[in-house]
Order: structure tokens, then sequence, then C-alpha cells
């Protein structure tokens, strides 16, 4: 029905003629006035504090991720060595990554390399010869070093001497020379006897 | 105030244009929450997130005008996450002694029966496609307008009207056949 108008409208028409359009109406309508009766329900109230993660919570998380990251290189059994040709970082779980050795010299797994280590194991005596030898390489550097090192102190002792004795030199020769004048100066000078000067 | 004021207010660093922001809006929010998600709890939760969502957004938002729209999407986002994460299958009415929607009655025989009615048409809402109820809610709930509602689901009009038109028809059918629904309009509301 256009109610403005008040006349029906074609929709009109058709549900009078429609059955199962008048059903439809009739029970979308009803519906609708059943919808009408549920009242809107008051909302509680509300608490709008926004809560923010502390800092701490950051530094923890990033402390139980570098205890991960710990465990996981314990457990991979992460080797780290250096030789002439470079670092190598070796895990136990895979193979070596980059060497310069010819691959057949390199053990497969971690494993396999305390397999072939073992017989080859150096005696304790020879163990102690080498850390002396090292202990004594180690020595010779630091005494090279501070030998160097004094030498340098020596040579620079004596280029401040030379600049000390070349500074009293400039200063006596100016101290001189203003002597000199002063003396010309007063050389010159005639006595003007003054009127307070009189007994 | 109107709304847009209330937002360049809040905008401006007006906490309490907010809080008026959210007097006005907390209603139809929860009423929209409460009818999809049917829990009362978890419409609370919902409504506040909404707020807290909005209060986080509002500075991005462009178009003030379409606060409303922009509102009630947050809401129903909200509504859907909440269903996603509960995987709520089963019907939970909302129990009588929660319920605030008896105010303006006549009598106790009719407060009493408007609130079985409306737990039957909240049980019967349930029981309705969700694209359908949600359609419904906004449209004889909440009195949203069909554009109003296209907007907010950002589907066509007409799918809006269509749904809603599916939807009481469903919501008929059920209600038909629930003899507790019968009951309460003979005993009650007659």
């Amino acid at each position: 029905m256009d109610a403005a108008a008040g006349v029906p409208t074609a929709a009109d028409a058709h549900i009078a003629t429609c059955v199962r359009c008048r059903a439809d109406l009739a029970a979308i309508t009803g519906t609708r006035e059943v919808l009408a009766q549920v009242r809107p329900v008051e909302a509680p109230a509300l608490d709008l504090r926004i809560h923010q993660a502390p800092a701490w919570g950051w530094l923890r998380m990033a402390a139980v991720a570098a205890g991960f990251l710990l465990l996981v290189v314990a457990l991979a059994g992460v080797e780290v060595s250096t030789t002439p040709e470079g670092t190598t970082v070796r895990i136990g779980l895979i193979k070596p990554p980059i060497s310069n050795v010819p691959s057949a010299a390199l053990p497969e797994t971690r494993v396999d390399t305390v397999y072939v280590t073992q017989p080859d194991m150096v005696p304790m005596d020879e163990v102690k010869r080498m850390q002396d030898q090292q202990l004594r390489a180690f020595a010779g550097i630091v005494n090279d070093y501070a030998a160097t090192v004094e030498g340098r102190r020596a040579v620079d002792y004596e280029l401040i001497q030379y600049e000390i004795e070349q500074l009293r030199l400039r200063t006596d020769d100016r101290l001189y020379q203003t002597n000199l004048v002063m003396y010309q100066l007063l050389n010159n000078l005639t006595y003007v006897p003054q009127t307070s000067d009189k007994p | 105030m109107t709304d847009p004021e209330l937002i360049y207010a809040t905008r401006g660093g007006d906490e309490r244009a907010f809080g008026r922001l959210v007097e006005r809006w907390r209603g139809p929010v929860y009423n929209l929450a409460l009818r999809l998600l049917a829990d009362t709890d978890a419409a609370a939760d919902v409504t506040q997130r909404t707020f807290i969502k909005v209060h986080q957004k509002l500075a991005d938002l462009k178009a003030v005008e379409g606060f409303t729209v922009w509102v009630l999407q947050i809401a129903r986002n909200q509504c859907l996450d909440e269903l996603k994460r509960v995987k709520r299958h089963r019907l939970r009415a909302v129990p009588l002694e929660d319920r605030h929607d008896l105010a303006g009655t006549d009598s106790a025989d009719q407060a009493v029966g408007q609130a079985l009615l409306s737990d039957r048409i909240q049980a019967a809402l349930q029981r309705i496609p969700a694209e359908q109820r949600e359609v419904v809610v906004m449209k004889e709930l909440q009195q949203l307008s069909f554009p109003e509602i296209a907007a907010v689901l950002t589907i066509p009009v007409n799918t809006a009207k269509s749904r809603c038109f599916y939807g009481l028809k469903a919501l008929h059918a059920v209600l038909m056949s629930d003899p507790a629904y019968a009951t309460i309009r003979h005993e009650y509301l007659s």
C-alpha cells in the first residue's frame, strides 16, 4: 500500500492474489511485532583502563629466547676452531661447512672426530713442553714490547729536554734584550726636579 | 554534542569526551554483542574490547560522520573473534536474574512474560544462520537502516534486505515450532 497516496501498489495487488506471499508477509509482520517487544538490555559499566605490558615482560622474553638459543647451541655441539686458513664453526649435527682441507680428511660427524683423534693423543710431558715453549714465546713478545716502549720513552725524554733548553735560551735572550733596552732608556733619562721634591 | 564533535574533542586529548562517546554507544554495542553471542559475560568483554579498540584507532578514522557504522563494524568483528575463540555451538541463554530489559512493563506478570519471551527469541535467534541473524538483529533490534547494515557488513543493500527477509521467515518458523513460545504468548501476553 502506498501510504502517501493511499492507493494499492502492484505489490499489494500481487499479495491479494498470491497465498504464499500473503503467508510470508504475515509471518514477517508477526515476527517483527514480536521483536519489537524486546527491549534493549542495559549495558554493564566498562573498565576502559588500557593495560600496557610492563617493560620487564620484554626482558623476560629476551632472557627466555637467549636461554633457548644457548640450549640449541649446546645440543648442536658447536665447535669453533681457528686455523691459518681462517676460523671454522663446526656443528656436530651437520657436516663441516667450509674448509680448505680436502673433504676426505675431515670426519663426517662428531663421533668420527672422537674416533680419529683418540689414538693420536699427545703425551703429558710433550704437552708440558709445548706449554713451556708457548709461555717462553709469550714472555719474549712481552719483553720485546717493553723494550720498544722503553726506547720510545727515552727518545721522548731527550726531545723534551731539548725543547726545554731551547725555551730557556729563548727566554734568556729576551730577558737580556729587555734589560738592555731598559738600561738604554735609563741612561737617556734626564732628571727634572719637581716642586714637591723641595725640602 | 554530536558524535563528530566528541570525536574531535577526544582527538584533542579530552578524555571526558571519549567517556561521553562510550556512554552513548555502549548500549547499542552491548546489545548487538549480546544478541549475536547470547552470553552476558562475553558481550561485556566484547563491549570493553570494542571501546579499547575505538580509543586506539580513533585517530585513524577519516570520515567521522561514519562513526556509527565504524563502531558497529568493530563490535561485530570482535564478536566474530569471540565466536571463533570459544567455538560456541551450543545455545547459552541469558540468565533471568541478569536481565535489565524489564523496565517500562505494566505488571509483574507482563514483566515475567516479557523476560521469558525475550529468552525464547534469543534462543530462536541462535538457531537461524549467523549471516541472517546479524542482519535481523541490526534491523529489528538496533533499528539500523539497510544502507547502514550494508555498510557495516560490507555487502550490497539488496543482499542485506534479502538476508533480513529470509532471517525473519526462518525466525518465525523456529518460534512457531517452539511450544514454550506459544505458551508464553498465550499465558502472559495475550
